[in-house]
């Protein structure tokens, strides 16, 4: 209610010389900034660089951080259908030539660094989605608009689902789903496709053998670890280790790099950054981070709103979308409150494609937000 | 409101943040004692695990080790597919990898995974392997790759020192200072339980000690590891050239009884051949320590002294030698046959031992009285157990109840029916060498941290009888009748004493011994030297156990900085203006 009511006289101060959201900016920062303290205590127990490397990846994401500030959104979105095209692109060729780790294959070997191209396609998509519904703004009530967004959308994700890469299939899926929201197309169409899928999902895990290609044995045995249906001891080894980093934190933690847990966690540095300040700096430190999160969100929830063109609106929306599936499911992943599988946490967890992305989307939120403001 | 499903989706937004924040506090707050009690309970992320100590080093007084556990990484594969533990991929790239990484055939690696079990090599990885195989792990993602510290024992000097390392078996009875100091060395095995990460390496915070483990103590010994391992090539080369049945050669500091070197020949081997976790021991037999040997004619240094501290003889006591006599009217003595003849003439005490003279000896024996004699040698040490801390280590034999005391004395005189090790002949020597007090071997300085003292010294002879024995000694180099007058060393006044005795088993054979103090007027090595039944090329003390003398002195002065004591003569072909 807040955001929506003030937003008007928000949107009016802000409209003066002010085109520059400094508390947007500061907000990610700090998370950026939560992000490499956690990265440089693990690194320190585990022997790792990924706090070098991490700072690296930060100072490259500048880049395509710039591109995405000052190219004008609407040039973007008419070089969307070329966008789309190289996502898609992407996609069939990490499936062609992609490098294979823990059983999916994601990433494409670049020699000196390691480039993920569904990273790369969440934000493609969240401009060609945007443009695909702001070309179509008269027609958006018509179901018939709303299947070919979904056959649209359904291309890169049957692709990146084929990796497989259920997390990030996921989040297109819902960066599709938030930028119809913000697109005003019925939420009825929405609910019923939810309702499909659900039903999709849910037959293949507990029939198999109807489904069988759709659900990866991993996937059913990570599910039925998390549902606790799996007899195999250490099957929830990764969340047990995340909770008793947790547990051993406590409310103050144990102090900034004095963790201990970080050699039991895999994949700590990545997918499960959050048990770091979680041992390290307790319930304390987490929730200084959740707020962060918070405002984070706020802010660009803000640009959403204030957004007087749909299109600004539902890339916004997109953005919004992209970071708030990322870092709940991260998060709810981390505390056990869902099965595994494998999202980062933005701005913290390592990975250069991984904060490219994020750097990019808040510099593409800004430009929508200056764009906005100029109307 | 133009964004109007805006209200309920910030709602919706809000409690997915709300059911977060409560989450996270509630896995932080609530339920943190449960997690942290069953992670504990499962047993899952505690583990006890068995913690192997270090064995002790053995150190020379140099600092270079004797013993010592090799630094390098063994290497442990689980071929095994029990369930839980940890696993190697099963592949034959991942054998070749392996093979290439740690240096163990390929052919090996393959038959011990066929076998399907969890094994160790018992040849220690060096430093690169070590980093090339924990790359192959971390690559292949190989858990079931361990890399221990190795517990495989060495020992540098090998052969040349086992008489005193002795060598460490596991499950066996050890010999020589691993033997002697198995309590000290061995440390205590300790458990410990704890939080382990995945390569099973414990985490400093969360491990406590069931049986805390101590590491063994390091021995420190008073071998100085350059003229050990002289000693043992000299005598190894002199048993070889005699083809002799064994040898010994021992350098001792005369002032404290400190054993500089002390090797025998023939010796083992005691580092395991690669593959091998202990040695095959080639002989049991350490005789400096172990064997018990006649002393001959150097034992007439001992006798002297007695006769003359007891004031037996005069100091200018001088008799007749026929080379073969009755002597005291019941004990033939003969002497050794030099030239064609074995009499000496008319000897004083000089030259009864530049010479040897048995006869003399023998006189100046019964001059003294069994009785008194026996008594004497008794404090010498002789017939005592070195306590050297060497197990195996034997006492002297002598006849107490030999009912023939005249001929028995006579026999001590020039050291025959009296057998010791020659380890306590060394020390009894050297009392002589120092003035007249009797010093007790010593081997081992400290033990761990605790310095071992060396016993008090005790007086058995004066100290005027010390030093008139010793001017007699220098006559048998420094004399052209000496029997060592061709071991000389220039610029050196060296006090020796040749011996050679017949070996009283039965069968014909002798052994040939040399001692000698440098330099002679403050001694500061004692070097002793026998060879044990010498078969070919001469069996004389001066010209079997001689040389090897002659070459340990030449190897002490350079090692010890003795200086000269006398100026070196102008050898007749530095020049043609000598006469």
């Amino acid at each position: 209610m807040i955001a929506t009511s003030d937003s008007s006289q928000v949107r009016a101060k802000m409209r003066g010389d002010q085109v520059f959201d400094g508390w947007l900016v500061l907000s990610a920062c700090l998370l950026l900034f939560f992000g490499l303290l956690s990265l440089y205590s693990q690194g320190r127990a585990n022997h790792e660089i990924f706090f070098k490397k991490q700072v690296i990846n930060i100072v490259i994401g500048l880049i395509p951080a710039a591109a995405f500030a000052f190219i004008n959104p609407k040039l973007l979105s008419r070089l969307s259908p070329v966008l789309y095209w190289v996502s898609v692109a992407g996609l069939l060729l990490v499936l062609k030539v992609g490098q294979s780790r823990n059983g999916a294959e994601r990433w494409i070997n670049l020699g000196f660094f390691q480039f993920q191209p569904s990273e790369m396609a969440k934000l493609f998509l969240i401009i060609a989605i945007s443009t695909f519904f702001a070309n179509r703004i008269d027609s958006l009530k018509k179901p018939s608009t709303f299947l070919l967004s979904l056959a649209y959308v359904g291309l890169p994700m049957a692709l990146i689902a084929k990796q497989p890469h259920w997390g990030a299939t996921m989040v297109v899926f819902f960066i599709w789903a938030c930028i119809c929201v913000a697109g005003r197309v019925p939420p009825k169409f929405l609910v019923l496709t939810a309702l499909v899928g659900f039903l999709v999902l849910g037959g293949s895990f507990l029939f198999p053998r109807i489904f069988p290609r759709v659900i990866h044995g991993y996937h059913a045995n990570r599910l039925d670890a998390f549902l606790g249906r799996s007899a195999e001891k250490g099957s929830n080894y990764q969340t047990d280790r995340a909770m008793i980093a947790f547990g051993k934190g406590g409310i103050i933690g144990d102090g900034f790099d004095r963790g201990t847990q970080g050699p039991f966690i895999p994949e700590q540095e990545s997918d499960f950054i959050f048990t770091v300040p979680g041992e390290e700096l307790g319930l304390f430190g987490c929730t200084l981070i959740l707020i962060s999160f918070g405002f984070f969100f706020y802010r660009i929830w803000l640009i959403m709103v204030w957004a007087q063109e749909p299109l600004y609106r539902m890339m916004a929306g997109g953005i919004l979308g992209l970071f708030l599936v990322q870092t709940f499911v991260n998060l709810f992943m981390v505390m056990k409150l869902l099965p595994v599988i494998g999202l980062w946490l933005p701005f913290m967890s390592y990975g250069g494609t991984a904060i490219w992305l994020c750097m990019s989307a808040v510099a593409l939120a800004l430009n929508i937000e200056r764009q906005s403001s100029r109307i | 409101m133009k964004f109007r499903r805006g209200s309920w989706l910030f709602w919706t937004l809000g409690i997915a943040f709300g059911a977060t924040l409560i989450s996270q506090a509630n896995v932080q707050i609530l339920a943190r004692s449960r997690v942290l009690a069953e992670a504990k309970a499962s047993h899952r992320y505690i583990v006890e695990t068995h913690s192997v100590a270090r064995r002790g080093t053995i150190w020379t007084s140099d600092h270079r080790p004797l013993a010592e556990n090799e630094s390098g990484f063994q290497l442990c594969v689980n071929f095994s597919d029990a369930p839980n533990a940890p696993k190697v991929p099963r592949s034959p790239a991942f054998y070749s990898d392996l093979s290439t990484a740690s240096g163990i055939p390929l052919a090996e690696i393959e038959s011990r995974a066929d076998a399907g079990q969890e094994t160790c090599w018992a040849q220690g990885l060096g430093r690169t392997q070590t980093l090339n195989v924990e790359r192959i792990k971390e690559l292949w993602k190989a858990d079931g790759i361990g890399l221990g510290p190795s517990n495989r024992r060495i020992y540098p000097l090998g052969s040349y020192a086992a008489g005193i390392t002795g060598a460490f078996r596991p499950g066996r009875p050890t010999d020589g200072l691993e033997g002697g100091f198995e309590h000290d060395l061995a440390g205590k095995d300790g458990s410990a339980k704890g939080w382990i990460d995945r390569d099973g390496s414990f985490l400093p915070l969360w491990t406590e000690w069931v049986h805390p483990k101590k590491d063994g103590e390091d021995i420190t010994t008073t071998i100085d590891s350059v003229l050990q391992n002289d000693a043992a090539q000299q005598i190894r080369q002199a048993v070889d050239k005699f083809d002799a049945v064994q040898g010994c050669a021992i350098i001792m500091d005369p002032s404290n009884g400190n054993i500089l070197a002390m090797a025998n020949w023939p010796s083992f081997e005691p580092s395991p051949k690669p593959g091998e976790i202990a040695p095959k021991r080639q002989s049991d037999l350490d005789s400096a320590y172990m064997l018990h040997m006649e002393p001959g004619s150097m034992f007439k240094i001992l006798t002297l002294s007695c006769a003359l501290d007891s004031k037996a003889i005069p100091l200018n006591f001088s008799m007749y030698c026929p080379g073969d006599k009755m002597v005291a009217g019941v004990a033939r003595v003969r002497c050794a046959l030099e030239n064609g003849t074995r009499a000496h003439g008319q000897t004083d005490l000089e030259q009864a031992i530049a010479k040897s003279c048995n006869i003399s000896a023998a006189t100046w024996a019964t001059h003294i009285g069994d009785a008194n004699f026996i008594k004497f040698i008794k404090t010498t040490g002789v017939l005592n157990r070195p306590d050297l801390g060497l197990p195996g280590a034997t006492t002297g034999t002598i006849d107490y109840a030999d009912p023939a005391k005249v001929i028995q004395a006579a026999d001590l005189g020039f050291g025959q029916s009296i057998a010791c090790t020659p380890i306590q002949l060394a020390a009894a020597f050297a009392a002589v060498a120092n003035g007249g007090l009797r010093v007790f071997p010593r081997l081992v300085t400290e033990v761990g941290n605790q310095k071992i003292p060396s016993k008090a010294p005790v007086r058995i002879i004066t100290q005027s009888t010390a030093s008139i024995v010793r001017k007699f000694m220098v006559s048998v180099l420094e004399k052209p009748y000496g029997t060592g007058y061709k071991l000389r060393i220039p610029g050196y006044t060296i006090a020796g004493k040749t011996g050679t005795a017949q070996i009283a088993n039965g069968k014909l054979g002798y052994e040939s011994n040399f001692l000698a103090f440098l330099p002679a007027a403050n001694p500061q090595v004692e070097i002793l030297v026998m060879v044990y039944d010498p078969r070919k090329n001469g069996y004389y003390g001066a010209q079997v156990a001689g040389p090897v003398f002659h070459q340990l002195a030449l190897d002490c002065i350079q090692r010890l900085n003795i200086a000269p004591d006398q100026p070196i003569a102008p050898s007749k072909a530095a020049g043609p203006s000598n006469p």
